[in-house]
This record gives C-alpha cells, sequence and structure tokens, in this order.
C-alpha cells in the first residue's frame, strides 16, 4: 500500500516553491533543499508571506498556519532527510545537470522512494536512461503549472519504464486533493506545451508583421470571442518573448521541424532586438 | 431595421442558427430553407425587393463562389455572407455586392461572433441582425481565411487530434489539461463536439488550399471523423 506523507522537493526557485508549499498545505511534511542559500531563503520568505496573506483572507486559520511553518524545512541540499515518500525535482532545464542530481539521489534514497522531475521541456526517458531500472519504475514526470499552489493541473507523465500502479496512484492522490492530474505519455511537450503552441502561432501568422493594432485586434477578438482569458500576444509579453520562443523552438527541434511547430519571424526579431515582452517595456505592446 | 428595411435570409438546415433564424419569419423577414427550396428557380422578387441579403449558407469554395456570383447578378442590395470557412478577401475581389461578412459557423462561448463590412453602414446592419437572435459582434479590419476566432482554434483542435492519434493522451486528459493548465474555456475536443469536425476540416483545407503551407495538414483522425459528422 503506497503512502504520501513526506516530500522533498528540490530547487527553491517559483515552481519548486510553489509546489513545496502547495504539499505542505495538503498537511505533508515537506523539506525544501537548495544549492544557493540566498535562493532558498526568498522561497522561505515568500512563502511566509504568501501564508500570511492566506491567514488574513481566512483561507486558513492561524492554527493550520502554525502547522504548516510546523511541517516544512528549508535545507541546503546536502542537508536533506534521506527518508521520503516522494522527490520532486524543479531545478534548472539541464539535461546533465538534472542526471548528475538524480545519480546523486538515486544513492541517497530508498528504492521505493518515488522520483519526480517537474520539467517540462525534457522527456523522463532522457532524464532515467543511465538509473538502474529497479529506479526507472518509480521514476516519472509531474509537470505543475504556475503557480503550482492555484493551478490545479498536474501532468502526470508516464515513463519508458514507470509502473502502472505508480501513476494509478498519483492521480488518484492528486484528485483526492483537488489538484488536475493528467495523465499523459513521455513526448515533447506533454500536453500543454504542445497543444497550445497554437494558440501562438497562429495569431503570429496572422499577423505577419509588428501591426500593433492588428495586434491588439486578434488579442480582443480571442478574447471576447473565443473566451480566453488572455490574448495570445499579451500573454507573450507577460511570460516573456524570448521564453516563449525558447519553448517553441524546442518542441519544433524536437519533432523534427514540424511545420505545425515552426517558429515564425516576427517572435524572433523581437528576440533578437531586446523586445522582450513586460520585462524590457516593449514588445507586442509598449509599457510605460 | 424590420420597420425600414426588407431583409431576405438565405440559409440552410446545417447552419449553426438555423433554428433561430426560422423564429425570423415572424419578425416579417423572409428566410428561404435553401435545403428544401431552390434558390434561383422561384420567387426572385423577393430578391429584387430586398433592402440587404444574407447569405447564411455552407457549402465549399467552388459552390458558395457560384451562387454568391448567381445572387450577385439577381439583386442590386448588398449581401452580407458568413465567410467563416473562406477566404474573405477572394470573395469580396469576385463579388461586387458582397459589402459585409460575418462568421458564426464557429460556435463562441460568449455568444460573440466577428464580422467585416466594406461599406458604411453594414456594420450596424449586422450588429441589428445579429441581435436579433441574440447575439454579439465585434467588427474586425480584415476577414482574411476564416477570420482570427475559427483560424486559431481550428489549429489548436487540429494539434490536439495529431496528439491523441499518436496516443500521447485521452480525450478527457487533454481537454482537462488545456482548461486546468492554461484556463481556456473549454477543452479542445469539447470545443470540436460543438463545431463540428466537418466544419474544423473545411477551414483546415482552406488554409493549406490558399497557402499550400504544410502546417495546415489535417490530422488523419480528424478527417476520419469529419467523414462521420
Amino acid at each position: 500500500m503506497k503512502k504520501l506523507e513526506t516530500v522533498l522537493v528540490i530547487g527553491a526557485g517559483t515552481m519548486g516553491a510553489g509546489i513545496a508549499q502547495w504539499f505542505t498545505q495538503q498537511g505533508l511534511r515537506v523539506e525544501l533543499c537548495d544549492l544557493n542559500t540566498e535562493v532558498l531563503n526568498t522561497a522561505e520568505t515568500k512563502i511566509n508571506a504568501s501564508w500570511e496573506k492566506l491567514v488574513q483572507k481566512d483561507k486558513f486559520s492561524v492554527s493550520q498556519l502554525e502547522l504548516f511553518k510546523k511541517n516544512i524545512s528549508y535545507k541546503e541540499l546536502n542537508g536533506f532527510t534521506p527518508k521520503c515518500d516522494l522527490v520532486v525535482e524543479a531545478i534548472i532545464e539541464n539535461l546533465e545537470i538534472k542526471k548528475q542530481l538524480f545519480a546523486d539521489l538515486d544513492k541517497k534514497l530508498p528504492r521505493e522512494t518515488l522520483f519526480a522531475s517537474n520539467t517540462s521541456s525534457l522527456t523522463v526517458g532522457s532524464l532515467t536512461k543511465d538509473l538502474p531500472f529497479e529506479r526507472q519504475k518509480n521514476f516519472l514526470g509531474l509537470h505543475f503549472f504556475n503557480p503550482a499552489t492555484i493551478m490545479k493541473l498536474v501532468e502526470v507523465v508516464e515513463g519508458p519504464q514507470t509502473l502502472k500502479e505508480n501513476i494509478d496512484f498519483l492521480i488518484s492522490w492528486f484528485e483526492g486533493k483537488g489538484k488536475m492530474p493528467a495523465h499523459c505519455q513521455d513526448r515533447p511537450g506533454f500536453i500543454v506545451n504542445r497543444v497550445a503552441r497554437n494558440f501562438y502561432g497562429e495569431p503570429l501568422r496572422i499577423a505577419k508583421v509588428l501591426d500593433r493594432s492588428l495586434i491588439k485586434e486578434i488579442d480582443t477578438v480571442l478574447k471576447e470571442v473565443g473566451g480566453f482569458r488572455m490574448g495570445p500576444f499579451e500573454l507573450m509579453d507577460l511570460i516573456g518573448i524570448d521564453v516563449n520562443y525558447d519553448v517553441t523552438v524546442s518542441v519544433w527541434k524536437a519533432f523534427y521541424n514540424e511545420p505545425r511547430f515552426q517558429p515564425h519571424q516576427l517572435q524572433k526579431s523581437l528576440v533578437d532586438r531586446g523586445c522582450l515582452g513586460k520585462k524590457t517595456g516593449e514588445g507586442f505592446y509598449k509599457y510605460e | 431595421m424590420n420597420n425600414r428595411h426588407w431583409i431576405t435570409i438565405l440559409t440552410t438546415r446545417d447552419y449553426p442558427f438555423f433554428e433561430a433564424l426560422s423564429k425570423l419569419q415572424q419578425k416579417g423577414v423572409k428566410v428561404f430553407n435553401l435545403s428544401e427550396e431552390d434558390p434561383f428557380e422561384q420567387k426572385n422578387s423577393h430578391y429584387l425587393k430586398s433592402d440587404f441579403v444574407f447569405d447564411l449558407t455552407m457549402a465549399d469554395r467552388e459552390k458558395k463562389l457560384t451562387f454568391l456570383k448567381h445572387l450577385d447578378l439577381i439583386v442590386e442590395c448588398p449581401i452580407i455572407s458568413d465567410l467563416s470557412l473562406h477566404w474573405g478577401e477572394l470573395f469580396f475581389d469576385n463579388i461586387p455586392h458582397l459589402k459585409g461578412a460575418i462568421s458564426c459557423v464557429f460556435p463562441s462561448p460568449t455568444d460573440t461572433y466577428e464580422s467585416y463590412s466594406s461599406e458604411e453602414g453594414i456594420q450596424e446592419i449586422i450588429g441589428t441582425f445579429l441581435g436579433w437572435i441574440g447575439k454579439k459582434t465585434i467588427p474586425v479590419s480584415q476577414p482574411g481565411i476564416g477570420f482570427i476566432y475559427p483560424r486559431v482554434l481550428s489549429n489548436i483542435i487540429n494539434e490536439a487530434y495529431f496528439a491523441k492519434e499518436e496516443l500521447l493522451a485521452t480525450e478527457e486528459a487533454i481537454d482537462r489539461a488545456m482548461k486546468f493548465g492554461v484556463n481556456y474555456p473549454l477543452g479542445p475536443f469539447e470545443w470540436a463536439k460543438q463545431i463540428g469536425a466537418k466544419n474544423i476540416v473545411s477551414l483546415l483545407d482552406e488554409l493549406f488550399f490558399e497557402t499550400k503551407d504544410p502546417r495546415y495538414r489535417v490530422s488523419p483522425l480528424l478527417r476520419l471523423e469529419s467523414q462521420g459528422s
């Protein structure tokens, strides 16, 4: 009988901190680890500030807040307790760095511990190929969406050797906690980063050039007619045009230059000019 | 508008708002169901008397062009056509009386539909007409191929079908992922069921035909479904 009581989250950036916060809110004991103490301290401050706000809004009681704080601990990477039910990796999207981390974790954690990566662009198969076969059976992808405490979706990615019982267990567990898990196979972009590509790619082809009035028109139509919360251009500006472009290129390459995912010159030209969206003050729109 | 203008609507049973349009007869609007009546053999006087003719039929490019060219010879009033599945500019170039276009074939979750007009006053007529059947409109600067919403959506749905075909995930999982991961109002398969696979394939084929860009290649699974729908 599988259980989920203790979670080790590695990587205290935005995603890792959000994932750790969410698991803590479910009543689990969580250790959040990072190589960088400064990143760890920032994560602790942000998580605590978020909980204080939620208490003010009556989403949690003071006693719940105390329990959360008791149940989460912040540790440097080498200081984690070598025993947990699940480890979720949320570090930089670099295959070699992730593989090295998992090789180290494999030596330190029991075989029955479930290993998961929050990767959005690497396949589970590429992360596990050098791990022992028994470990690969307990390895899967858990792709959370930002902010992890609010967004309900978790893509539960079945690796080449993942045991079906692990997938079933986690899907049922997440459903019980109010998340909306979506089971998928181990392919580039999983579900969302693949199916959503045309939400950006097709509007870029309609716009063709940086015609700001047409860009605004496209955003308005997709919100007012399509019911989307944000238009594709304002969303790219928010995410970062460079970030969105990199994901597009990554999916396009992974599918051997499939034309459906082909990046658009308009997006590339903005990246080249350093117009990356809100963060630089200019992208598809201009910001004060 | 009804007190001042004589409106003729030409439609077919497969048009999304067919039932609502039929009820407009009570408002004195002349509605021809072309699934049952030949448009050009009888009562052409109705067209001649009209101040506006709405073409709300669904057909492939050649049939629709031929039909509108024929209609263009008969009428002397502005024609407003649903060009959801077609390249609007091509139709405007070929049909002199075509002065407005709407896009209502892809149901909108907000009941709002794109429209385009090439002449003053037409936008107002379109807005009033859509208001009669409980819909809102948003004007756009160009019709393009399939307007904006149908074109973007048909490509998202096509990708979802490719993903299903390749066994990436089930329909339910894909719908769930898009609704709860990126806040889509509907999942791609839920949307496809409302629109009809046949209409999605028609638009993708039109995009492919006009651009010759392989990005518009239709998922075989979607095409198969369109042949049953």
